[in-house]
């Protein structure tokens, strides 16, 4: 190539410059048609490169042509002299240089070379109907890898293609079975939908709604009135190559496998997040609320709205068409949105009630028949969950409201709780209601809106009919015990502080007798735990306010235990015996101070391999130091622990000050490293206030012959020849409290 | 029944047992009751504190 250039140059000084313009020229393409035509890769690497090189020179001779610059044309070595756009299309046309590209010695890499050739055909004529036809066909039979790289090229010219090539390409596309197709299809369908949206679709208008959006931020605007019309008569989806193909893969009634179906829901979204199809995705919501309506492919159908509605509308208030408030708005008008999903999570649990029947390994436990169960394209878990996240994403919404009636609360239990399929609809339900998260739009977040809450804890949560308290689970509990506060904080009977945790500040609180008699009857003993340790935390969380109330609320607390403990004892019931037990142990831990973290069950071999460091804690006013060894993962509940054994003080006898402030209890669960202080902490002892030295619950008991007579008679009331085992067990050695 | 004797073991001493013990007034099977092991055991405590509490002086 370079001596035919060389050659070029000399021969014009002896020659008709014209004539060994074109001898030269079409000397490089005859050559560089030659190596494409080699067996070694090598050489045929080498055409086509040539080839592409000739077309970019030709490039600058065109523009140079019309721009009227002959002289850049004689003078520029970037362009060629005598080949044109037009003789150069005619050559690669009769040389037939696709068919010997996508011929029997058809390479990848030389596919992957050859889209510039092709763009430059559209560019300065067409890419003819045989070519896009041969690209088509050459995919036959091939690797997939020969393929992947054909339908890149395809792609690659997409944007340039006429209307009947793309039209072409398009009708190939329709006539791939539903069930044949593949990743790599949906990857052709991805790239040849986005590179062929109609220009003319309103690009502007998604500029004009970014403009206004920044101009105004959130300031609100008064609401006009606008004119909705139904997306059909402002848009046409067939306008749109292979998006209603997408749509219809994804449906439950296309052949497509589950995996494919997914992916054409992925294509779809990043196809209608693109500008032009502003009016399009719009005809989609309406379409995905239809389907809704007609529990018809939900899964599928609201995953897209879903999808929509958070990528493609701006999160704001204003009255916008391209604002999340206000299509949500005008979808509501239409389809009501929450009814319809409810309506559909009850025909959709119908339907699989139904299949559920013929299953001969159905239980309500079995988590693995719950995860494969298949009604309509997506397995039941998925189907399950998509609709709670999308009717939570509706109800949380801040700036357009959309809420749970107290009827649509009882529908929405009666189906996942009291006739669930499977138990694990049951927790997920629990969790989903109980969920109290913080987020950005106000400082707490409840499923329900404050109203309802009420009625939610009264009429639900209440009746024992509708929440078994015999058999709750801990997330049945987390559940009540969400809304028990959150109702006793509406009605002014607790304060909510710090890290949630709460002060009583009226002791007729709602909800008080419901726990004690979950405490009674509940069986599952990790959901007694939670529950003993809320109705402790009733007790002690008192609010300084009711200070002279403290003494009788606990003197009543112990004389309830031993209550227990005495009608266990006559009724021989060994299970209210234990129950009473566990509430006085708990109760007398809760007094002194000490709470779960700081008992931690864990092993100190789980610190074994964590950094260890020394921090040194002050006794003021004494000055008494003492060096405590703590890891970096502990908490400071567990320093607490620490310093109290080191000094040989009780947890309520001493406050911790570091930084400069005190340390309050209320921080105990915070990791040392996440308090970032490593000392020196200094501690001062308090006065434990005689009130809660007379109402200690051990006091109380121990000064009460009655009661410790009641031990006693519980301890010889077991005569089932126990005793030796209980001797062995024993701590004999324990040190006795002086009163 | 050992969890009632753990709830035992975390009170503080009753002060009517001990006072019986301390003071010697009743008899030693009163004292002492056997019929009642747990009873007995508790006493027998209290008995080895206050003896231990003894030595303890004495070798001051």
């Amino acid at each position: 190539m370079k001596l035919l250039q060389k050659a070029q140059v000399v021969l014009c000084q002896f020659y008709k410059a014209e004539e060994i313009y074109e001898f030269t020229e079409i000397a490089e393409l005859e050559l560089a048609f030659k190596f494409l035509t080699c067996q070694y890769l090598e050489k045929r690497l080498k055409g086509i490169n040539e080839i592409k090189e000739i077309s970019e020179k030709i490039e600058f001779h065109e523009y140079y042509m019309k721009t009227n610059n002959l002289q850049a044309v004689i003078a520029s070595q970037k362009s060629t002299k005598y080949l044109n756009a037009s003789r150069f299309v005619k050559w690669v046309l009769n040389n037939k240089v696709f068919e010997l590209i996508l011929g029997d010695s058809i390479h990848i890499e030389i596919v992957k070379r050859c889209s510039d050739v092709l763009k430059f055909m559209a560019k300065f004529d067409t890419i003819p109907l045989e070519i896009v036809d041969l690209f088509w066909s050459a995919c036959e039979g091939k690797h997939e890898a020969l393929v992947r790289a054909i339908y890149d090229t395809i792609i690659e010219i997409s944007s340039v293609l006429t209307k009947e090539g793309a039209e072409r390409i398009h009708s190939k596309i329709l006539a791939i079975p539903h069930e044949e197709i593949n990743d790599i299809h949906l990857n052709l369908i991805k790239g040849f939908a986005i590179n062929t949206l109609p220009r003319n679709y309103d690009v502007a208008d998604v500029i004009k709604a970014q403009e206004s959006t920044d101009d105004t931020g959130d300031e609100e605007t008064e609401k006009k009135p606008r004119e909705i019309k139904h997306p059909r008569e402002e848009v046409n989806e067939n306008d749109f190559y292979c998006v209603p193909l997408l749509w219809s893969l994804m449906l439950d009634s296309s052949n497509s496998n589950p995996h494919s179906a997914e992916l054409a829901l992925t294509v779809l979204s990043t196809v209608l997040k693109e500008g032009p199809c502003q009016k399009l995705k719009r005809l989609y919501l309406y379409e995905c609320f239809e389907n809704l309506k007609k529990n018809e492919s939900v899964s599928q159908s609201i995953n897209l709205a879903h999808y929509i509605l958070t990528n493609t509308y701006y999160n704001t208030q204003l009255v916008h068409e391209n604002s999340l408030s206000t299509i949500l708005e005008e979808l509501d008008g239409k389809f009501s949105i929450v009814e319809s999903i409810i309506s559909d999570m009850e025909v959709y649990q119908a339907r699989v009630k139904k299949t559920l029947e013929t299953q001969k390994d159905y239980s309500k436990s079995n988590t693995a028949l719950r995860e494969k169960l298949r009604v309509g394209k997506y397995p039941y878990h998925i189907n399950f969950n998509n609709r709670l996240v999308f009717l939570e994403f509706m109800i949380t919404y801040p700036y357009y409201e959309m809420f749970l009636t107290e009827k649509q609360i009882e529908r929405i239990w009666s189906l996942y709780n009291e006739n669930a399929l499977f138990d694990w609809d049951q927790s997920c339900l629990l969790k989903w209601m109980g969920r109290r998260e913080m987020n950005r739009y106000s400082d707490s977040m409840l499923i329900l809106r404050k109203k309802e809450v009420p009625f939610f804890f009264n009429e639900i949560l209440s009746d024992k009919s509708k929440f078994s308290y015999e058999n709750m689970t801990q997330d049945g509990f987390s559940c009540f015990e969400t809304y028990f506060k959150v109702i006793n904080q509406l009605e002014n009977k607790f304060r909510i502080g710090k890290s949630s945790n709460f002060k009583v500040i009226d002791l007729d609180y709602i909800g008080k007798n419901q726990l004690w008699e979950m405490f009674l009857v509940c069986k599952n003993r990790d959901t007694l735990d939670m529950i003993v340790n809320l109705i402790l935390e009733c007790q002690v969380r008192i609010d300084d306010s009711l200070e002279e109330k403290k003494g009788v609320l606990w003197e009543e607390l112990s004389s309830r235990c031993m209550s227990l403990l005495k009608e266990g004892n006559a009724s021989k019931n060994s299970k209210l015996i234990d129950r009473a037990v566990l509430l006085l142990m708990k109760f007398f831990d809760k007094f002194e101070g000490k709470s779960e973290h700081e008992s931690d069950s864990r092993s100190p071999e789980h610190y074994r391999y964590m950094h260890m460091m020394n921090v040194v804690v002050v006794l003021k006013p004494t000055n008494a130091s003492k060096t405590i060894q703590i890891g970096y993962m502990q908490t400071l509940g567990t320093l607490r622990k620490k310093i109290g054994e080191a000094f040989g003080l009780n947890l309520n006898e001493f406050k911790i000050t570091a930084k400069g402030a005190l340390i309050d209890r209320e921080e105990d669960e915070m990791q040392i490293n996440e308090y970032g202080f490593t000392g020196p902490f200094v501690i001062h002892k308090v006065q434990v206030s005689a009130n809660q030295g007379n109402f200690h619950p051990k006091n109380i008991i121990a000064s009460n012959q009655e009661y410790i007579d009641l031990l006693f008679s519980l301890l010889s009331s077991d005569s089932s020849g126990n005793l030796s085992i209980f001797l062995t067990r024993i701590h004999t050695k324990t040190k006795f409290q002086i009163p | 029944m050992k969890s009632i004797w753990d709830v035992l073991m975390r009170l503080p001493t009753n002060i009517n047992i001990k006072k019986k013990i301390y003071l010697l007034n009743d008899p030693w099977e009163t004292i002492l009751d056997s019929s009642n092991i747990y009873r007995l055991l508790y006493c027998l405590q209290i008995v080895e504190e206050f003896a231990y509490d003894r030595e303890r002086e004495r070798n001051k």
